[in-house]
């Protein structure tokens, strides 16, 4: 029990009821359904069987992160930063079920995904329910064997609020002719606004997500992605997110209030946003860049309603170089050493109001090293060096991780 | 919003004519591409129970009687539903599937592997044609990052397709050394 934490009594009954719940299931429907031998001899039976199928699985993370700065003592946090139970369910070949179940922090609770996809074809799927924004790489792929170092990227945290997910539906597959993966899907918004405001200047957007919590509702938004892989080691992907955030304001507001619209209009933002990002590997590097351009309009007003300081446009970047090497002939465990630089700036530009806050432009060195025992664990540490334009003196942080996915 | 309405009902359209094209109408259109230049025709055959083999469905090719190859649609598996992690140690009925058509000349070597059907959401880069070409020429005997180059982010799907094309592979050199092709 590596990560065995005391928990409230409330707390420890639901986690319970969720573990029971799933053991049940799985032992009477599934029990006897492992695979026992070769994956070849399986396929034979698999054709025949029950297509009921249930996939249980977890992965998480431990994190313990040190700042260090010349001439001050600063304290050090050990964080079981996330653990997360994912179910699938496969009712038949063409529908299936997808949770992710997430214990954040040890005691916060999300659903982080929970859809149903239907596929009539490669070409055409249909997905609803809680789902993933297609933004950027991490955001989509944010398992710890899936991404270098301990914490995620800053610019898949302030930029790209990762883990975004929302509620929604859509459409995805693939242009085979053109090696092309395409996501498009209509989702429910940010919230900018809820008797406060909710985007802020240092991390923007982040806040400002719904994750599908009794969400506000009025316009979706949309969201799409393509995804390019028609070169050896090549993997290319431009994202976009249009949508206007959602305010409480407008609720129960009589059609014929004018000054009442006016200022419930205040309360919302326009959200422009457009990503790429590129992977490629080759003789075992490989190299990735991500880069994200946020254009929030109506901020002027938003933030003179509101007084908050959010920036006009956010712009975040980073480009990574790692290597794997096998410490054992054409296997596991890999070393990866890995080097990433970013930049991001929440106050890349402000509007007339308000003055840009140099603080906000980060730059972040980060020089690590990965250990994979196996594909689904792996030890991480990484040195990072954080500056922004109003300190140029970087601060230092240590951090170790352990991750863990099956 | 008015605009994603139109989208996807144009997509939605699109996907059923295209849903529908079965296993047989898949395979034609391969066959008389591969063999443009002389009038093929296919012939399923059904394979003996005893074989157990994977192949959803198994054909000869032939040109004016003569055997000319073989054509086969089957499946195999892809990711396990909702994640990667490590292929072969979860409940294997819980993976994805998908179809692919691999066709052999009269020697059984493979002229053409096609992905025929892949809705996983992970490791789909294995629909690429340059990639599956490097099967072409051979019929068992494939080792991923050894004679067939690893993908990276679709690890999970191209060993489960070359475990898949092997199998095959021997089980066409098993039916001949049965003399039933």
């Amino acid at each position: 029990m590596p990560f065995f934490v005391p928990l409230k009594p409330n707390k420890m009954k639901q986690i319970l009821t969720i573990l029971l719940l799933t053991i049940l299931t799985r032992s009477t429907l599934f029990g006897q359904t492992y695979l026992d031998s070769t994956v070849n001899s399986s396929t034979k039976r698999i054709f025949f069987a029950d297509p009921n199928k249930l996939s249980l699985g977890s992965y998480g993370e431990a994190h313990y992160n040190a700042p260090i700065e010349v001439g001050k003592f600063r304290n050090g946090t050990a964080d079981l930063h996330r653990v997360i139970l994912f179910m699938g369910y496969k009712f038949n070949n063409k529908l299936q079920f997808f949770t992710e179940i997430e214990f954040e922090h040890v005691k916060e609770v999300y659903v982080e995904q929970a859809f149903v996809d239907y596929s009539f074809n490669s070409a055409f799927n249909v997905k609803a329910g809680i789902i993933l924004i297609p933004m950027g790489y991490v955001n989509e792929f944010h398992e710890p064997t899936l991404f270098n170092g301990v914490e995620r990227p800053s610019v898949d945290k302030y930029i790209i609020p990762t883990t975004w997910r929302e509620l929604g539906i859509g459409f995805h597959g693939l242009i085979k002719q053109a090696n092309l993966k395409y996501q498009v899907y209509a989702v429910n918004g940010f919230s900018g606004y809820d008797g406060g405001a909710k985007l802020s200047g240092s991390s923007g957007l982040r806040s400002a997500r719904q994750k599908g919590a009794q969400a506000t509702l009025r316009t979706p938004a949309v969201t799409g992605k393509l995804t390019f892989f028609g070169l050896n080691g090549l993997r290319l992907g431009v994202s976009g997110y249009y949508g206007m955030t959602e305010t409480n304001m407008y609720d129960g507001l009589d059609r014929d209030d004018m000054a009442a619209i006016q200022s419930a209009d205040s309360s919302r933002v326009g959200v422009l946003m457009g990503s790429t990002n590129i992977q490629y590997n080759i003789k075992g590097f490989q190299i990735m860049a991500v880069g994200n351009y946020t254009k929030l309009s109506n901020i002027d007003q938003y933030n003179e309603y509101t007084g908050s300081k959010v920036g006009k446009d956010l712009i975040g970047y980073y480009g990574e170089i790692s290597y794997k090497a096998s410490l054992k002939k054409g296997g596991y465990p890999l070393l990866i050493p890995f080097v990433r630089y970013e930049q991001y700036n929440t106050h890349y530009r402000v509007d007339g109001g308000t003055t840009q806050n140099l603080a906000y432009d980060h730059e972040i060195i980060t020089a690590g090293l990965g250990f994979q025992i196996t594909p689904g664990t792996i030890i991480k540490t990484d040195y990072q060096w954080l500056k922004t334009a109003a300190n140029p003196k970087p601060t230092g942080l240590f951090n170790l991780g352990l991750g863990y996915w099956f | 919003m008015k605009k994603l309405i139109h989208i996807g009902s144009i997509l939605s359209i699109l996907a059923l004519v295209f849903a529908f094209a079965g296993p047989g109408k898949k395979i034609n259109k391969l066959v008389s591409k591969i063999w443009k230049d002389q009038p093929v025709t296919v012939h399923q055959v059904d394979l003996p129970d005893s074989l157990g083999a994977t192949i959803i469905q198994f054909n000869e090719v032939k040109s004016k009687n003569e055997l000319v190859g073989f054509a086969c649609y089957t499946t195999a598996f892809g990711c396990r539903v909702g994640g990667c992690a490590a292929p072969g140690n979860a409940n294997v009925e819980s993976y994805e599937t998908f179809d692919y058509i691999v066709i052999y000349d009269k020697n059984m070597s493979i002229l053409k592997v096609d992905i025929a059907n892949y809705s996983g959401q992970y490791g789909y880069e294995i629909c690429r044609s340059k990639w599956l070409a490097q099967f072409n020429g051979q019929t068992t005997g494939f080792k991923l990052n050894e004679n067939i180059d690893g993908i990276s982010g679709a690890t999970v799907s191209a060993s489960f397709l070359i475990d898949a094309l092997n199998d095959v592979g021997k089980t066409l050199k098993n039916l001949r050394s049965q003399k039933v092709i």
